[in-house]
């Protein structure tokens, strides 16, 4: 680009930075459009798929270099003048994270409804319970979904049209749907439904509807002590053997089986150690973590992700959970993980994963932007005492912030030493073959 | 209802009609409280277009004996709302939880209490929320009312006393707000009159910051966990909801928490799950109770395994739990906000149960375009309430005397029903003028006579009223059939139904035709 060109665009860009609100597009290389175009494909909120659309179609049409971006800026200008809407929360657009599902209040949502007829109350409840962080965690929420699971098939009643291998799969769905608008579906609730669904499918339908119920709920039941608390007994046992007698183990946020884990240790196992544990904002998991360990007896530190640096010096061991393990050996786990992992790693300090198999996925991911959660930017905002104004208080009408409320990052395969798990303890390499085994199951 | 639907569940609605004394007096000597008409439409078809609003499909109302057969006469006729009603009659006691007591056997989800003279506004999907999400006992709504409302006419009304827990109003303006709700931990209800407050050292230790006033006000809204009615059903000595059960759940809340974790130590539990687990392994022994006849089991709930795992358990352990969604009266708070937003209008929560509020609903509501949700109120040509009285006299209501503006002028905000007649004569005392009528901010029923230069403002007219000459109406409320001579004179009064009003002045005056 010449001179005259980039005064030009740079001009254009401020103009329009003035009329329509949006962040200006920066004009890098002639990638950049293409890789768009790419993005906007991946089906995104409806409001803003007509603006990408439009881009995208402009796009093939014109040269890649930096001119086309002028079209892509009056394309822009114009919408701007149209609509001259405020920038808020559902407009402005993080141009990395565009592809990800906004975060919605639970307000906002439909199917709030009272008493519909396609939603068992249970179910109701436990999306607002996903909403608000009463029910957190992979294996929590995984639970949580089984036993609301098991109530919606005891309280089922089947018509006389119906036939309940067919028709009760599909009474699932929008109970499905609902739970999905308030927190997208862990990689282990995906699984656990996908066998449930199998299960439903396999019915007998000569028996009465009592049978076929009781032997579903039954179904459930072996899921859950199968792969929840069986594999979660498993992965106890293995990583209390890890465990020796003045360990100095770090673990980040909070996960349920490293809190067993460490509990085991103390209690029953007699060993001496002491644990960090890292937190950081906005959830506080930590905090939960450090409860419950006190109140077990085990000796705790408890540090910002800030301090990782400082502490790691004395760490021995590094003890992680995972939300899930994707088949490149990756770990999929809250944000934050990653750094701790990769600082354990310059350090040479050990990091093992703790993560039962029903949260195993066969999908792959290189970095923490193609797939992630977006949480409440509000969140972020926040600072403790209540009677304090949000700091960051306005921010959904101001152009120029943009809160992003991260909630799981990727932490690759070489920062990781060994995974346990029920069937033994793998290294990440291993993942995909397990994968293959239980699909095969 | 079928099977079916009684699987999805999860919120059932109960009227119930609460008798806190007779403030009312002379407006109820023919016509119960219920069928009294606001904006020309009775009292109760007001909780009835809420509760439609907000989604529900059926609703129980409980009666009182001696107004049952009246407000099932409308019912049957005159409600022309979506509702399935199932109407109960009260056969013994009166008040509001004996009412709860005699449905008991029709609970059997969580359940909606309404008193069957509260209007409001407040939408119920935010009410639920708080309810769902933090397995609250019971979820009521508070009005915040501002320092301005509070000096009221209305200055020897006593207040409740409500003590709440974690209230900041910065914190209700954020949409998250339901994840942090207030807790009621205080509740003293306005009919036990206190002059102080007392609380116990323990009360303070477990609750430390406690916002105590009487700027709050109970709306007489409550969600009620499924429990609770096997509590009521439990507890024959609790007679009103106000007055007994409320105060009774509140309180419970400091002591319920620390026995049952007493007694998880001394079992060597460690979780509620774990506890319940055994429980039902032991089928033979007793469950624990934490009221009598209640048990941990049945106030718990069936996601406890899963709740165990993500929050302290200690928390869990608080089984009783009193949530309030606070609604702050003042509406125009922070200043930073773009003026460009609406300011949102005050809710809208008063229960017609003294003069001054019944007055007031019914200017609110005659105000077109302020209250979304009573919208279809204003649309007065469907329906035609009938009167308490036998005959609802079709020969009166013809429409070819529908007066003109020369002859009555009507204010913008007055509500008038059919069949308005002026009977002002042509030749008046001043010669061959004539003076037309006024109407100021008032609702008139049906079938309305008006002669001329009558004056009627901030008033409430009911049906089939006579209004003679010269009359002046001011603050006051009339019932109907009543024939009011010319001449008179009504400021601050309340006329019965059938009374004939002599042309004089009357000043605060509660006419009544039972002498």
């Amino acid at each position: 680009m010449t001179k005259e060109e980039r005064k030009a665009l740079y001009s254009k860009q401020v103009d329009n930075k003035k009329t329509s609100g949006n962040t200006p597009h920066v004009p890098s290389t002639g990638q950049q459009p293409r890789k768009q175009s790419i993005k906007s494909d991946q089906a995104p909120t409806p409001s803003v798929a007509q603006t990408k659309n439009q881009e995208a179609k402009q796009q093939p049409s014109k040269h890649q270099d930096g001119k086309q971006q002028q079209p892509k800026l009056q394309n822009q200008k114009q919408l701007g003048q149209k609509n001259k809407v405020e920038p808020t929360e559902s407009t402005k657009q993080n141009r990395l994270f565009s592809h990800l599902d906004k975060y919605v209040h639970p307000d906002n949502r439909i199917n709030t409804a009272i008493n519909d007829p396609k939603l068992h109350p249970i179910i109701v409840q436990l999306g607002l319970q996903y909403a608000t962080g009463a029910i957190r965690g992979g294996n929590a929420r995984t639970l949580a979904l089984l036993i609301a699971l098991k109530q919606v098939t005891s309280d089922y009643v089947q018509l006389d049209t119906e036939i309940m291998n067919r028709d009760f799969g599909n009474k699932i769905v929008p109970m499905i749907d609902y739970l999905k608008q308030f927190r997208p579906l862990s990689v282990g609730m995906g699984n656990a439904l996908r066998h449930i669904k199998q299960k439903i499918f396999k019915l007998n339908p000569d028996l009465s509807a009592n049978e076929n119920k009781n032997k579903l709920v039954e179904d459930i039941d072996i899921f859950i002590k199968e792969r929840i608390t069986v594999a979660a007994e498993q992965i106890v046992n293995n990583g209390v053997a890890r465990i020796t007698n003045g360990d100095v183990i770090m673990t980040y946020a909070r996960s349920e089986v490293i809190e067993k884990i460490l509990t085991r240790a103390h209690c029953d196992g007699g060993k001496r150690f002491r644990v960090i544990i890292v937190d950081s904002r906005p959830k506080n998991e930590g905090r939960e973590l450090l409860n419950r360990l006190l109140i077990a007896g085990v000796d705790c530190t408890y540090v910002y992700i800030n301090a990782v640096s400082h502490v790691m010096k004395e760490v021995t061991k590094v003890m992680i959970g995972a939300n899930s393990m994707l088949s490149n050996g990756s770990v999929y786990s809250r944000i934050g993980t990653a750094p701790v992992c990769m600082m354990a790693n310059s350090y040479n300090v050990p990091v093992l994963v703790c993560c039962e198999t029903y949260k195993f996925s066969e999908g792959t991911q290189l970095d923490s932007i193609t797939r992630n959660e977006l949480g409440d930017p509000h969140e972020m905002c926040t600072i403790e005492r209540n009677h304090m104004k949000p700091v960051l208080m306005g921010h959904e009408s101001n152009p120029n912030i943009h809160v992003l409320n991260l909630t799981y990052d990727v932490t690759d395969m070489q920062f990781v030493d060994m995974v346990i798990t029920e069937v033994g303890s793998i290294p990440p390499t291993s993942v995909a073959v397990i994968v293959r085994e239980y699909r095969q199951k | 209802m079928d099977e079916a639907r009684t699987q999805s569940l999860e919120l059932q609605a109960i009227i119930v009609s609460d008798d806190e004394g007779d403030k009312l007096s002379v407006l109820t000597e023919d016509s119960p409280k219920s069928l009294l008409p606001i904006a020309n439409y009775p009292m109760i078809h007001l909780p009835l277009t809420y509760l439609e609003h907000n989604g529900l499909k059926d609703v129980i109302i409980v009666l009182n004996k001696k107004n049952s057969v009246k407000i099932n006469a409308y019912l049957k006729d005159g409600y022309k709302g979506k509702l399935s009603i199932n109407a109960v009659t009260l056969e013994e006691g009166e008040d509001t939880a004996d009412a709860i007591r005699y449905v008991h056997k029709y609970i059997k989800s969580d359940f909606i209490v309404m008193s069957d003279d509260l209007v409001i506004d407040v939408p119920l999907v935010k009410l639920l929320n708080i309810h769902r999400s933090h397995n609250s006992s019971a979820t009521m709504v508070i009005n915040h009312k501002s320092k301005e409302e509070g000096e009221e006419k209305d200055k020897n009304v006593a207040l409740d006393y409500v003590g709440l827990v974690n209230y900041s109003p910065t914190a209700l303006e954020r949409p998250d707000s339901f994840k942090n709700p207030s807790r009621v931990v205080y509740f003293s209800p306005s009919s036990q009159l206190k002059k102080s407050v007392t609380v116990g050292r323990s009360f303070m230790r477990k609750w430390g910051n406690v916002m105590l006033s009487k700027s709050f006000a109970d709306s007489h809204l409550y969600v009620f966990s499924r429990w609770v009615s096997d509590l009521i059903q439990s507890r024959n000595d609790f007679v009103s909801l106000k007055n007994h059960v409320i105060p009774f759940l509140v309180d419970s809340q400091r002591y319920v928490k620390d026995k049952l974790q007493r007694h998880l130590q001394d079992n060597n539990f460690k979780t509620l799950t774990e506890f319940l687990e055994s429980e039902q392994e032991q089928s033979g022994n007793q469950e624990y109770e934490v009221f009598p006849g209640i048990s941990a089991k049945s106030i718990a709930r069936t996601q406890q395994p899963a709740l165990d795992m993500s929050s302290s358990s200690y928390s869990l352990l608080d089984l009783v739990r009193i949530y309030a969604h606070v609604v702050s009266a003042s509406s125009k708070t922070s200043s930073t906000k773009n003026t460009s937003e609406p300011t949102p209008s005050p809710a809208l929560i008063k229960r017609a149960n003294t003069l001054n509020n019944y007055m007031d609903l019914n200017r609110e509501l005659s105000k077109k375009g302020e209250y979304k949700l009573y919208e279809s109120m204003h649309d007065q040509s469907i329906t035609n309430a009938p009167t308490p009285t036998a005959d609802s006299s079709t020969d009166k209501s013809e429409d070819h005397n529908t007066p003109t503006s020369e002859e009555v002028q009507i204010g913008s905000d007055c509500i008038v029903g059919k069949g308005l007649q002026y009977t002002g004569t042509a030749a008046t005392q001043q010669g061959s003028r004539r003076v037309s009528s006024t109407l100021k901010k008032c609702n008139l029923g049906h079938n309305v006579k008006i002669g001329s230069n009558v004056k009627i403002a901030n008033s409430v007219v009911m049906n089939n009223v006579i209004i003679g000459d010269n009359c002046t109406i001011q603050n006051s409320i009339v019932c109907c059939d009543v024939d009011i001579k010319p001449s008179a004179n009504l400021n601050n009064c309340q006329v019965a139904s059938g009374c004939v009003v002599e042309g004089r002045d009357y000043k605060a005056e509660a006419l009544s035709n039972k002498h």
